[in-house]
């Protein structure tokens, strides 16, 4: 996912810390953010991020689906996760680009910053 | 792409009827007529493959019937893979079954030898299972399970291939597929990962090779 401005620019975001449901840990960053790679749990269908920032603090809900296919015997079983959707959020706008998630793949989420 | 293939394999189709329509002076066995045997016979290579404990074992018979230079053709088969993953094991267990019809175009061979074009649909019933270790960042690693307990798959395929009469009732032949339009159902789980009877569904054509032996039954004893 990344953060843009009013007018579709990738901008630095300060976040202090990012709470993500199902995982026993906040992750922090380093320094702001521009993009930011989601980890995901293959065993559920939905995630609730919380992103510290500052004084403020903003969630971001999406479900996704869990797709497994059999490559090969070489690759093994892949989970692909897709049919990414917004449920709820505190941000001021949020758009999925992509409802395919792959690590890979872009940017999935953009998310406008005011 | 399905389309496409739908469109070349009737095409293909169609040739053959042409040419076996053409082929041969008036008076062959050019039309249908009436049997005078039925011939059945089994696949050595799969059951080489399951005497070798290959991943995939299983066994298959066949038969068909003459009716002047066509023969329509029934197939019966097992087929059970149990295929190691890097991150797991897939296993699969079903029957499955082709009718057809064989073309022969060695009409004046007095064994009624036979080198044959022809046309196959398929279907398949059966069960698959995978389980396998995920290994996501951050959260976990997951042990997955996940089956198909009852996923059915249809296909068509053309054939090509000799029948050689060996010894009395005793033939040999081989027969090649190119199998395609592999379509499924059942399969919510995971897309299906091999499908008895025909194979790989996601390689789009797939082929197949049989080396069989025949034991034909005269109706009539001359």
């Amino acid at each position: 996912m990344g953060f843009y401005n009013t007018s579709g620019t990738l901008v630095t975001v300060a976040v202090d810390s990012i709470a993500i449901s199902g995982l026993n840990a906040y992750l922090i960053p380093e320094t702001g953010l521009q993009t930011f790679q989601l980890p995901l749990n293959p065993q559920a269908t939905e995630v609730l991020i919380t992103f510290y920032m500052g004084t403020q603090m903003h969630t971001l809900a999406l479900t996704y689906q869990v797709e497994t296919q059999v490559v090969s015997k070489d690759c093994g079983a892949l989970a692909y996760l897709n049919d990414l959707q917004l449920t709820t959020t505190t941000f001021a706008q949020v758009t999925i680009s992509n409802p395919r998630l792959t690590t890979n793949g872009g940017i999935n989420v953009k998310i406008r910053m005011e | 792409m399905a389309a496409s293939m739908l469109r070349s394999g009737w095409s293909s189709l169609l040739l053959l009827v042409t040419l076996a329509a053409y082929s041969q002076p008036a008076d062959s066995l050019r039309g249908f007529r009436k049997p005078t045997g039925l011939r059945v016979g089994t696949d050595l290579i799969a059951l080489g493959k399951t005497i070798a404990r290959v991943p995939l074992t299983g066994w298959e018979l066949n038969a068909d019937i003459d009716l002047g230079r066509f023969y329509p053709v029934v197939e019966l088969g097992s087929w059970k893979r149990k295929q190691p993953l890097v991150n797991g094991m897939y296993t699969n267990s079903g029957r499955y079954a082709r009718i057809g019809m064989d073309i022969n175009f060695l009409l004046k061979d007095p064994d009624k030898n036979m080198f044959f074009i022809g046309f196959r649909y398929g279907r398949a019933s059966y069960s698959e299972q995978v389980s396998y270790t995920l290994t996501p960042d951050l959260f976990p690693v997951v042990q997955q399970t996940l089956s198909n307990a009852g996923a059915r798959a249809g296909w068509a395929e053309l054939t090509t291939g000799l029948r050689v009469k060996v010894w009395r009732g005793f033939w040999m032949g081989y027969t090649a597929r190119m199998k395609f339009l592999p379509h499924t159902s059942g399969t919510s789980a995971f897309d299906s990962y091999d499908i008895p009877g025909y194979g790989l569904p996601f390689k789009g054509l797939y082929w197949g090779f049989n080396y069989q032996v025949f034991w034909r039954v005269p109706f009539e004893r001359h």
